[in-house]
């Protein structure tokens, strides 16, 4: 059986969602919302948990331009 | 079980797009369980990871330095290996891999390669319908 794969709200927003000017930057998606952006990836999970509380969230690197990859 | 995933499309600077087979899963060390978002790299031997996401986990860091190879030439690295897991509704499925832990400052959204989770899953790219498709090898 083949299954359309949609696991959660924050992976959903994070398909669908413009997310060009947080290029560069590490984001946390907490159901349908950007709750913490920036570049060190230990203070905006810090400052997710405060705000996303025991929801489960979602993190993503926003990839910049000049990315390369190994 | 067939898991789906759809591409991210992302926007350049000079008007064309391109897509990633991203795909969410769970990481987890000593220092705890996250849900990332992870490009799956077929090119890749091994998987890769910067530093400070690493010391989130709490991965063992205590392997000697050593150097990994790429396009982007030759960087500093550590092998380490965490836990993955991908979750759907009834299906679970987690299991350990190598990974390189990136030093040197180099920050880039976490890569999936080869080493073990190709080896779990038949992993078909469909790039024209900018879908990636998982199959679990049982």
């Amino acid at each position: 059986m083949q299954q359309q794969t949609s696991p959660n709200t924050s992976y959903d927003f994070f398909l669908e969602a413009d997310l060009d000017k947080y290029k560069g930057k590490w984001i946390i998606i907490c159901g349908d919302k950007i709750i913490s952006q920036g570049n060190e990836l230990k203070e905006i999970v810090a400052e997710a948990k405060k705000k996303c509380g025991n929801k489960k969230f979602l993190i993503a690197k926003i990839p910049s331009e000049e990315t390369m990859i190994f | 079980m067939v898991l789906t995933f759809k591409y991210k499309d992302v926007s350049r600077s000079n008007k064309t797009h391109s897509s990633s087979p991203s795909i969410p899963v769970t990481l987890f060390g000593e220092g705890g369980k996250y849900e990332f978002m992870v490009l799956l790299d077929s090119g890749a031997d091994i998987s890769a990871i910067p530093k400070h996401m690493a010391e989130l986990l709490n991965l063992d860091l205590t392997k000697k330095e050593e150097e990994a190879f790429g396009i982007g030439g030759k960087v500093p690295a550590i092998p380490t290996s965490m836990n993955i897991e991908i979750n759907r509704k009834h299906e679970r499925y987690n299991f350990r891999i190598p990974v390189k832990v990136i030093l040197g400052g180099y920050d880039f959204p976490p890569l999936i390669g080869r080493a073990v989770f190709f080896d779990k899953f038949d992993i078909t790219f469909r790039q024209s319908d900018k879908k990636v498709i998982l199959k679990y090898k049982t």
